[in-house]
């Protein structure tokens, strides 16, 4: 077995394993393995996926919601929310851009994380933010990096 | 030893002596292929078009982690 051969044999077991254990973990955890998230494909089939399994997309780690085939629908995760939702992290050197939540579907919660456009770090004061610092500078605090 | 001599982190000409002359000059490691209009930044040369100058025998074992991980990525992707 070649090298390039172990290492990607690696990266195939520790996707597998993340993907099976993503439903018992926190965004945070999985945010912190995001390596072994495999990028979304549009023509793939998630029907087999367990929910929870993570993907990224767009430079956001998403987790499944509702297994599916991609290729029966149009768009992507971030336009597909009933099918994917977001997943956040307390880390703010894993910090992600800011995404509008869902309805109820990734709202942000104390101690979350986001980057702003101009790479400021703010953490959330409070459960279910739905409002970035700029609409309710009340509900975040600035991370010092 | 050979140094880089430069003007806002931009390699403007490059000198050989026996000893650092002075603010502006960074020595360049032996083997690297460092040529004038390149950009120096904490230690690192780079090309004009923003790849490292390496040694040699450092740009194969570079090569070798890409590739590395490139099949890391790939295995990822295929599970």
């Amino acid at each position: 077995m070649s090298m390039r051969d172990v290492f990607f044999d690696l990266g195939r077991q520790n996707a597998l394993a993340l993907r099976g254990e993503a439903a018992s973990l926190t965004g945070t955890q999985i945010i912190a393995r995001e390596h072994d998230a495999p990028a979304f494909d549009p023509e793939k089939d998630y029907s087999a996926f367990p929910a929870g399994a993570p993907v990224s997309d767009e430079g956001q780690v998403w987790l499944l919601l509702q297994p599916h085939n991609a290729a029966h629908y149009a768009g992507r995760p971030a336009s597909l929310r009933a099918l994917w939702g977001l997943a956040h992290t307390t880390d703010p050197q894993k910090a992600k851009p800011w995404v509008d939540p869902y309805g109820t579907s990734g709202l942000y919660m104390a101690g979350e994380v986001y980057k702003a456009a101009d790479g400021a770090v703010y953490r959330a004061l409070q459960d279910d933010l739905a409002y970035d610092a700029a609409a309710l500078p009340s509900g975040w605090e600035v991370v010092a990096l | 030893m050979k140094y880089a001599i430069l003007e806002s982190d931009v390699v403007v000409n490059i000198a050989a002596s026996d000893r650092a002359l002075g603010a502006g000059w960074a020595a360049i490691p032996t083997g690297v292929p460092v040529q004038i209009g390149d950009t120096y930044r904490t230690g690192v040369f780079y090309a004009p078009d923003g790849t490292p100058r390496l040694a040699p025998e450092t740009a194969i074992v570079a090569a070798q982690l890409d590739a590395y991980e490139t099949a890391y990525r790939e295995g990822v992707q295929s599970a």
